[in-house]
């Protein structure tokens, strides 16, 4: 199989990964029940990963970085712990059902209000109408770090600066940027981050988190069990254990630890500089095949590794499947969790086909993509 | 050529009546669901039926009971080529 559907999950992982998550299955007891061997050695993988992380996305303080088991799970943490009744919302069409959907939620059961930056044709916004949109009850300003389906990149820094202006909270979905983009914190204005471990991260699924700069009071979103102070009816108040409730995925987080090892020791600017240079070989041979139509900004290589296109009137489910039962290639059609960008691209009834690169792929991988779709053009004719 | 696609709420009623299918003998293989036939409803697998299996596909489907939104004949828009030719 050729393995084009980074943008969803990394399939292939470092083997330093393997190793970590491997050694981990026989040597991690649980974090903060016990002073034993097993359980101090989880608690004492868990804070020195916390320490990377913080490092590594420029989070001031290491017991505000909150594991969970992905964006999503993050990003319900950051929205329904911090939007309350009567608050308004900034967000954009570009967002991921991911953002969408506890927005939603919060819009039915708490009256929270939203405004949605628009998006061109090649799913481009006017940055202008971050600030246009804000209003006296403006309580945060919410999106993605990048778009899913075009892989256009957001100016974090600039819309960090318009929070920051305006005295709102800035919560960045960074689940198709983080561990190929760059991500300074504090440099560019975010209050919180979150981010999945399993897909630029090349980490274990079931990772990620949540990282809050800064003193904000953000409300559990689950409570339980933390392994200290039993006796106390609520959850206890100090990060990071006011927000994790429950036993972590201890193996899994031994796997995203050696993954930002592997990320940092081979530089993130040399795999985005080699993703980069895998999405624009593709882009510039496929959008040259008659019938062809790319979706996103293509006039910048400022972006994510993702190439989303149509060949002709043809479904995308069925060029999609082509792909794969007739060159095992994989990739990711249909709505891609994105239905207000797809909206943006007058792409709903269609779909599209979405190619996304990774570290391991390869230039063949692309060569072989690209001659397929030239044959799937020519097939549809 | 028309070919049928069953299509399902979730990847669990999906895998479930694949699972149904092969057990019955009647040819259909897991595709992803088409754009254009799932609407807002559906999930993004689908169980691809060719036309001379699809009376059996139903007999398994109203003997088990299994679950799934709709099922929706579909030309296959990869080779007209082809079928120009024909």
């Amino acid at each position: 199989m050729i393995y084009l559907d980074n943008a969803a999950t990394t399939m292939m992982k470092p083997s330093c990964v393997v190793d970590a998550v491997t050694a981990a299955l026989t040597t991690l007891g649980n974090a903060s029940r016990g002073a034993h061997e097993g359980a101090l050695n989880t608690n004492r993988l868990l804070y020195k990963t916390r320490e990377k992380l913080a490092g590594f996305f420029g989070c001031p303080k290491s017991e505000q970085v909150i594991f969970t088991n992905n964006s999503t799970e993050a990003l319900n943490i950051a929205l329904t712990g911090t939007l309350r009744p009567g608050d308004h919302a900034v967000t954009t069409v570009l967002e991921h059902n991911s953002v969408l959907r506890p927005l939603y939620r919060l819009q039915r059961e708490r009256v929270v209000d939203l405004s949605f930056v628009p998006a061109d044709r090649r799913g481009c916004v006017d940055y202008a109408d971050f600030e246009r949109l804000v209003r006296p009850n403006t309580r945060a300003v919410v999106c993605t770090h990048a778009s899913n389906l075009t892989g256009n990149l957001l100016d974090i820094r600039r819309i960090g600066e318009i929070a920051a202006r305006r005295g709102l909270l800035f919560i960045v979905d960074a689940s198709q940027t983080a561990g190929a983009v760059p991500i300074d914190m504090v440099d560019m204005g975010v209050s919180m981050l979150c981010f999945t471990g399993h897909k630029s991260m090349m980490g274990p699924q079931g990772t990620g988190g949540l990282l809050i700069n800064g003193d904000i009071e953000v409300e559990p979103f689950k409570v339980g069990g933390t392994g200290v102070q039993s006796f106390l009816t609520e959850q206890p108040r100090e990060y990071p254990t006011r927000l994790e409730a429950g036993t972590l995925n201890g193996h899994g987080i031994a796997g995203l630890s050696a993954a930002v090892d592997f990320i940092r020791q081979t530089g993130i600017d040399a795999i985005r500089a080699h993703e980069t240079a895998l999405a624009r070989r593709f882009y510039e041979a496929a959008s040259a095949v008659p019938g062809v139509v790319t979706y996103g900004d293509f006039t910048t290589w400022e972006r994510c590794p993702v190439v989303a296109l149509n060949i002709g009137g043809a479904d995308s489910a069925l060029v999609c499947d082509a792909l794969s039962c007739d060159y095992g290639i994989a990739t990711r059609a249909g709505a891609h969790c994105a239905p207000l960008m797809h909206r943006a691209l007058h792409t709903e009834a269609q779909g599209a086909v979405r190619f996304s690169f990774g570290y391991f792929n390869t230039d063949a991988d692309v060569d072989a993509a690209v001659r397929a779709v030239r044959e799937i053009a020519d097939r549809i004719g | 050529m028309v070919r049928y696609y069953i299509l399902f709420e979730n990847y669990e009623q999906g895998l479930r009546l694949h699972d149904l299918l092969d057990g019955a003998g009647v040819t259909n293989r897991i595709a992803p669901a088409p754009a254009a036939a799932r609407g807002k409803l559906c999930c993004g697998m689908s169980l691809l039926i060719e036309a001379d299996a699809i009376d059996a596909a139903r007999g398994v489907i109203a003997r088990e009971g299994a679950a799934h939104h709709s099922i929706v004949p579909m030309e296959d828009q990869l080779r007209p080529k082809r079928d120009r030719y024909c």
